[in-house]
């Protein structure tokens, strides 16, 4: 049934509601039933930017206060499930933190029609995915330093607060033009220690996924995060995704022909997982410094012996041994030359989105 | 005392281990907590940080003496009635059960409600609204906490007295979440368990015990709407003495003392909220039989008997209801009726 009545005061809108002989009352005016929140006609739409599997975002200003703002719409398409979870969790999430490497949701506002609601976010210039398919030339180790800093303090915050991301990617990256990096897009994100929920039948990219995860380990932790940062600290050098599998096995397979196969020594518990019965092929060595190259004439994206430690580091088999984002953080490769390029020199580029589309 | 504390402690602890519901990196926790011993080492920052900001997670003073002199003239205020709220709690609770959800959602579902109450009126405070709000926070409490989340219109089940579509549903979540400010992250007593788990017991021997046994006095006390006058971290530090008092090494002889396990603990506020809850989980304990909690009831598969005398814990919980009519008439109301409220629920109502 609806509950008609003075929860439901848009009811002009459908012209079905019935009232009952309790609630019966003088017709109400259509109000707005969130009070709390402002509407959406507050803004002026400028754009649309992005159409991701969570939803839509748009470009807009704030009619008030004259600030542009990105929109992300709520997608309500499955009314049976109610509210969206992932939305849910990322409005909560993202409402109760604070910090420079986490973007920022300012309010959520509402359509005429109750069904759409909006969280209206800080503008951010670019996504590092689409900033790096547009680059000619890679990201330099200075550039590189700075962004992995900035990551890394972003998820160092997060695990101190007791979040997982589990999604961190390229796509989820955003850039803006004062050199700021924020971390963005927290549907998966979930309470460290909670209980787990596989989510294979997610549309997610397995690209940087860890190990654990592919092979179906029934517990992970914050190093599941430190593995993609790995992941994309050799994607920022090189411009390429350093393992790009279409399914879980192709991802392990091209996980282990880089890294090699791992084995009970290096990774102890490793051959209980339950993705271990598929038998993989052996592969011996560890090929990962072949793809950077310490020094520069090579052609190949260059990364000092240092850098080449932490980057091992991050991409260690055994979470266990997996280094944290804290220790990631005193890492002597951002001490060292070159040094990380401060936000206020980042090279800036043109708004993706000003191409229109 | 709720649960019959056995002899051979590790008899209960092996329990929970075997498989099931609570297990130990799964305990009820909050936004910001975790709890295996090993996560909670640090503390200090972490538990002033939430000290201050507990506050911004309770109703208000103002609502639980609403309720404490509201019996007679909520009909005019347009308030609650404690008798309301009462049934809404045990109708969470029984939903609660029957999916086995954790003990946070069931929590976290009351707190929103009361948070919810505290800054709105409803239309008529003891009929369908109170229904579909108790719905709307307990769907939203469980997809902020389950890993599995059922839909919110399939949470209307154990004589729920009205069934309400998904849309409305849906409205109604918007509602709750807008006038909560879309702030559904509380810190609730169970944010602090962990750590004072590790009060009562640095080793974290009894760890799981305690969790559970503080669990249960927390859960089993959330439908008297006394205790809102305590803050989450009192709530927390009275429950854990209360499980503590079961493992004589571990008893702490005056409740006051527990001042010291974090800043913002009043002795006196302690040791009231610790008798009141003593004094009802003795109460209960007396009056009915051992209540299930979801995480213990691992053999208990509807339609299995208890061998002992106990009763059950869906036949103790709905002794009220005619339950089987209700589901009937809820099944008609859905599947005959789609758009507004059925003849029989109309029946029903008046």
């Amino acid at each position: 049934m609806r509950g008609d009545g003075a929860l439901d005061t848009d009811s002009e809108e459908d012209g079905t509601s019935e009232r009952t002989p309790e609630t019966a009352s003088p017709p109400r005016r259509s109000v707005n039933m969130l009070q709390g929140c402002r509407s959406v006609d507050e803004f002026e739409w400028l754009n649309k930017i992005d159409e991701g599997t969570y939803g839509v975002v748009f470009i807009a200003r704030d009619k008030k206060t004259g600030e542009v703002e990105a929109l992300k719409k709520v997608k309500m398409e499955k009314e049976r499930e109610g509210f969206p979870l992932t939305s849910l969790r990322e409005i909560n999430i993202l409402l109760s933190f604070d910090h420079p490497s986490i973007v920022d949701v300012k309010e959520v506002v509402v359509g005429s029609n109750l069904d759409s609601i909006y969280m209206v976010m800080e503008y951010m210039e670019h996504e590092l995915k689409g900033l790096m398919e547009a680059m000619k030339q890679p990201f330099s180790q200075s550039e590189v330093k700075c962004l992995m800093l900035q990551l890394l303090e972003g998820v160092k915050y997060l695990h101190d607060n007791w979040v997982l991301h589990r999604d961190l990617k390229t796509s989820n990256l955003l850039l803006n033009n004062r050199g700021e990096l924020k971390i963005c897009d927290f549907g998966l994100a979930r309470r460290y220690g909670s209980p787990l929920k596989p989510y294979t039948q997610l549309v997610v990219t397995l690209w940087y996924r860890a190990p654990e995860l592919l092979l179906g380990a029934k517990q992970y932790s914050t190093a599941i995060d430190l593995w993609s940062l790995g992941c994309i600290m050799a994607e920022l050098l090189s411009k390429e995704p350093l393992f790009y599998g279409k399914t879980e096995f192709e991802q392990l397979d091209k996980i282990f022909r880089i890294l090699g196969t791992p084995n009970e020594t290096i990774w102890p518990g490793f051959s209980k997982l339950p993705g271990v019965k598929v038998n993989f092929v052996k592969h011996q060595y560890n090929l990962l410094r072949k793809k950077f190259s310490p020094t520069s004439f090579t052609g190949s994206p260059v990364l000092s012996d240092t850098g080449f430690d932490l980057l091992n580091k991050l991409l260690t088999y055994d979470p266990e041994k997996r280094i944290t984002a804290d220790d990631a953080l005193n890492h002597e490769w951002f001490r060292e030359v070159p040094h990380p390029e401060s936000e206020d020199f980042m090279p800036t580029f043109p708004a993706q989105h000003d191409k229109d589309r | 005392m709720l649960v019959s504390f056995p002899d051979p402690l590790p008899d209960l602890l092996c329990d929970e281990d075997s498989g099931t519901v609570l297990s130990e990196a799964e305990s009820p926790g909050c936004s910001s907590d975790s709890s295996s011993p090993a996560a909670l080492a640090i503390d200090g920052l972490l538990l002033t940080e939430l000290v201050l900001r507990e506050k911004d997670f309770v109703p208000g003073l103002e609502y639980a003496s609403r309720l404490r002199g509201g019996t007679h003239q909520y009909r005019h205020q347009h308030s609650v009635s404690p008798a309301a709220r009462e049934e809404s709690v045990a109708w969470i609770l029984k939903v609660h059960a029957s999916y086995r959800f954790q003990p946070l959602t069931a929590y976290l579902s009351v707190n929103y409600m009361d948070r919810f109450l505290h800054s709105r009126c409803l239309p008529e405070s003891d009929g369908w609204p109170m229904q579909l709000l108790s719905v709307a926070c307990l769907s939203l409490a469980a997809k902020m906490e389950e890993p599995l989340v059922t839909s919110p219109f399939d949470l209307q089940v154990e004589g729920a007295k009205y069934m309400f579509q998904p849309r409305t549903i849906q409205r109604m979540e918007l509602l709750v979440l807008s006038v909560l400010d879309w702030r559904l992250r509380s810190i609730t007593p169970f944010s602090f368990l962990g750590f004072f788990a590790l009060k009562v017991d640095p080793t974290g021997t009894f760890f799981g015990f305690l969790m559970s046994r503080a669990t249960e006095a927390i859960l089993s006390n959330i439908k008297d709407f006394s205790f809102l006058e305590y803050r989450p971290s009192c709530i927390a530090t009275a429950a854990m003495l209360w499980a503590a008092s079961a493992i004589p090494a571990l008893s702490v002889r005056e409740p006051g003392d527990a001042e010291s396990w974090c800043g913002g603990l009043i002795k006196e506020e302690i040791t009231s909220c610790y008798r009141s809850m003593e004094a009802s989980l003795l109460r209960n304990g007396r009056r009915k039989a051992p209540k299930v909690l979801p995480q213990f009831r691992v053999t208990t598969r509807p339609g299995t008997r208890y061998s002992d005398s106990s009763p059950s814990p869906s036949s103790s919980t709905s002794s009220s209801d005619p339950h089987n009519k209700r589901r009937r008439l809820n099944f008609t109301s859905w599947t005959v009726d789609d758009k507004g409220i059925s003849e029989s629920e109309r029946e029903e109502r008046e």
